[in-house]
């Protein structure tokens, strides 16, 4: 196989890349070798056994008019009754099910394709069915689309190329068929940006010149970055906006990406001093016990050294982490033992605790979606709730690692929005075992001072209050931990008396917080809420959104070591977000937010002017009044 | 002495532009110190006087007419207000201008402060794909021990 670089960093396809989806510069090259038909990435069976579910049902009938051999028919994908969501699955399914030879072949990249004017909502569709990595762009402009869908698909990593591993040519049509068209990711994954099918003439191909610092989806009505101005739409002219406008938040791409830390090259169990025994549950430790107390242990040889064997057991926890181990016998104060008990090979871990993708659409798709109108708190396991920025959760995706240490327990967990790292949070997850006395008395200790922070961050709890309907769930989610084992469970299990403590604890009082009078006016005035705003709000009996601005909850107080361990052991969002009440006519009664420089002979309805330069004839009075009928709004 | 158009429109007062149905083209003249803007227009007719509106082609302006005063059997004064929209809508309309709102042409990524929220908001839950393993039990005991009891793969635990 021989490779020829075709297209170097310095080709136009570049930029046009980072124009489309705002990320930084990244070298682009683009392959071929005429002798290569496809390029196979990993995931294609999953890919072939998705689309055929997919496309069980679906027949030739039902896509074939939104669908055809050159991706031509997008009016019909775009307008025909049913979401567009739906109408690219059923016209990529049922081009996935209609080419199953070609997905039958090992050797045969794959497909979802479709239309341009849905790529971007396809894209951001489709890439969570598909783990981001199969999405292709044909259509109208193939180049454009497939690329924009590159850059759709790689908004949580790091673009390392594109590239195009070959090239038909399709004499009958007169053009070139370019197969095997795929991004290379940081995290080593790739991302089919053309499979079956990419037709391109040669025209096309020399048209990348032509192509840079365009808009590649100019022409998507469903492409937000289109506003004109925004970051990979045009240059900023002074119009263009629509009923459909928007953008993605204040989230800068341009420099956002951050990759996960690998785990540190020096491990401290490498020192020497210690060892690390890892099972899956207690049958190690029990015949370790057992061994202890036998005579099979030499007492008298290990007396020379230390005065107890438990003074070579520094530490015993559990930890939720899987750690790679090798076979081994456990060693007490340099005597050897028979007792077989993995030792871990390393002491740093990461665990993944997944992503989760919050689409720009699922809820009402406005300003609504995003800081400070939504809240979204994020719950951590055995750290709690952490708030973060909706601008920074909607429309992108998250995922979160933790690094930890099983030494100790300590760890940091990582979180990360379209892969850029936006929240670092330490913690420990060891859930002390005790084995010695000393280690009983602090592990008491541990657990009373996890109930005394959280019964401390209750009383804060308690400070604000709580909407019923948010505190309610919380209070009955405490409610279903039982009380009774708090501080009186001061008994063998002393590691997690504190535990049922704590949690019941900062619940508990958040639920009667909950059963306050809601929020004050001095809690919004607080928020640096202005007072005329507050009392024309509550003249007019309504909420607005000037005044949602409702106080930060906390939902939770240190939960770590065991109270962290009885807790949920995955990361959800739990997203606070307005429910607007727009009457029928508002829109026609009182127009939407515009913003924009506009000629008035292009507008109808209802039209309030923010900036205007009037140049009529007529009396000054009477330019005075235009200017103010203006500004409060007319209909045109 | 100049014509005045009068008659009646149903047009809310912030339209632009406005359905004139004129009645009756009458002749009046101005009462004394009237204003252009506010002018007050005495005319001689017996019709009914139910009319909102007027023209003055001679002043190039549209009126509300605001009162109607029965002076004398047969002359009637009218107050009028200029109608400055529908008066210079020609030219309003030639104007650029940064939008504020409008019914057709918006962006709903902008924040509209005037809209109303129910007091109760939606919470919902997003989860993540992900979790931590349930556990596992760590030994950490002092020295470099640990032999390699069997020579297998690494397996994993956890």
């Amino acid at each position: 196989m021989s490779w020829e670089v075709k297209y170097n960093q310095n080709n136009p396809v570049a930029p046009l890349l980072f124009s489309c989806a705002n990320h930084a510069p990244i070298p682009t090259k683009i392959l071929y070798n005429n002798e290569i038909d496809s390029d196979v990435p990993s995931q294609t069976a999953a890919l072939i056994a998705k689309a055929k579910e997919i496309g069980a049902g679906i027949t030739p009938s039902m896509c074939k008019t939104s669908f055809d051999s050159d991706h031509q028919s997008s009016d019909n994908l775009y307008y025909d009754g049913l979401s567009i969501f739906q109408k690219t699955l059923l016209a990529g399914a049922y081009y996935a099910s209609s080419i199953n030879n070609e997905l039958a072949n090992p050797n045969q990249t794959t497909i979802i394709t479709c239309c341009s004017n849905v790529i971007a909502e396809t894209s951001r569709s489709l890439r969570n069915i598909f783990g981001y990595d199969q999405i292709q762009g044909g259509s109208l402009s193939p180049v454009r689309s497939s690329l924009y869908c590159a850059a759709q698909a790689s908004s949580s990593r790091t673009f390392i190329g594109v590239y195009c591993v070959s090239r038909r040519i399709v004499p009958e049509a007169g053009r070139n068929w370019y197969q095997g068209v795929f991004a290379e990711f940081s995290d080593g994954t790739q991302a089919i940006l053309s499979g079956g099918a990419f037709y391109a003439s040669d025209e096309t191909i020399s048209a990348f010149d032509d192509m840079s610092g365009k808009d590649p989806n100019e022409n998507d009505p469903l492409t937000p970055n289109n506003q004109a101005g925004e970051p990979g739409g045009p240059a900023w002219s002074g119009g263009g906006v629509d009923g459909s406008g928007g953008g993605f938040g204040d989230f800068d791409y341009s420099s956002a990406t951050e990759t996960d830390p690998s785990d540190p090259a020096l491990q401290t169990s490498s020192a020497g001093f210690f060892t690390v025994h890892v099972s899956s549950d207690f049958s190690e430790l029990n015949n370790l016990a057992t061994y202890l107390w036998s005579n099979q242990f030499d007492i008298d040889n290990f007396k020379r050294i230390y005065a107890d064997p438990m003074d070579c057991i520094l530490g015993c926890n559990i930890i939720p982490a899987t750690v790679p181990v090798s076979p081994a016998t456990v060693k007490v104060g340099n005597i050897s033992t028979t007792v077989s008990f993995p030792k871990a090979t390393k002491n740093f871990v990461t665990e993944d605790l997944g992503t989760c993708f919050i689409p720009e659409s699922k809820y009402t798709k406005t300003f609504l979606d995003y800081a400070p109108y939504t809240k979204c708190q994020l719950y951590l396991p055995y750290i709690g709730f952490v708030e973060l920025s909706a601008n920074e959760v909607i429309g992108r995706t998250l995922s979160i690692k933790y690094h930890i240490d099983i030494v100790t327990g300590a760890f940091v967990a990582n979180v990360y929005s379209a892969g850029c790292l936006i929240g670092t949070y330490p913690g420990n997850c060891a859930t002390s075992i005790p084995i010695t006395s000393g280690q009983y008395a602090a592990s008491f200790q541990t657990a009373a001072q996890v109930a005394t922070t959280a019964l401390a961050a209750a009383a804060v709890i308690g400070a604000f209050a709580l909407a019923p309907e948010v505190a309610g769930p919380v209070a009955a989610a405490g409610s279903s931990i039982p009380l009774g084992t708090g501080i009186g469970g001061l008994s063998v299990q002393g590691a997690f008396s504190g535990a049922p403590v704590a949690t019941a604890g900062m619940y508990g009082v958040a639920g009667a917080a909950g059963a306050g009078a809601g929020l004050s006016l001095g809690e919004l005035a607080s928020k640096g809420l202005a007072a005329k705003g507050l009392s024309d709000t509550a003249s007019k009996g309504m909420r607005s959104v000037r005044d949602y601005l409702t106080p930060s909850v906390t939902r939770s107080g240190a939960l770590s070591c065991a109270s962290g361990y009885l807790n949920i052991k995955y990361a959800f969002l739990l997203i606070t977000a307005p429910d607007c009440a727009i009457p029928s006519t508002y829109n026609e009664f009182h127009g939407r937010t515009t913003y924009d420089t506009l000629k008035l002979s292009s507008l109808k309805g209802f039209t309030q002017i923010a900036y205007i330069h009037l140049g009529t004839t007529g009396t000054d009075e009477e330019r005075e009044e235009i200017m103010r009928l203006l500004s409060e709004g007319v209909m045109l | 002495m100049f014509d005045i158009v009068v008659g009646v429109t149903n047009t809310p007062i912030d339209h632009l532009e406005k359905d004139f149905i004129p009645v009756a083209t009458l002749q009046g003249i101005l009462r004394d110190s009237s204003s252009i803007i506010n002018p007050v227009v005495l005319i001689e007719t017996t019709l009914p006087t139910n009319w909102n509106y007027a023209v003055i082609s001679t002043f190039g302006r549209k009126y509300y007419i605001r009162d109607i005063v029965s002076i004398r059997t047969g002359l009637v004064e009218l107050t009028l207000h200029v109608d400055v929209l529908a008066t210079y809508a020609d030219q309003i309309r030639n104007h650029t201008a940064v939008i504020a709102r409008n019914a057709y042409k918006y962006n709903l990524f902008l924040p509209d402060t005037e809209v109303k929220c129910y007091q109760r908001p939606h919470i919902l839950t997003e989860h993540f794909s992900g979790q931590l393993p349930p556990g596992m039990v760590t030994l950490v005991v002092a020295g470099s021990g640990g032999t390699s009891s069997q020579n297998q793969p690494d397996p994993m635990v956890g």
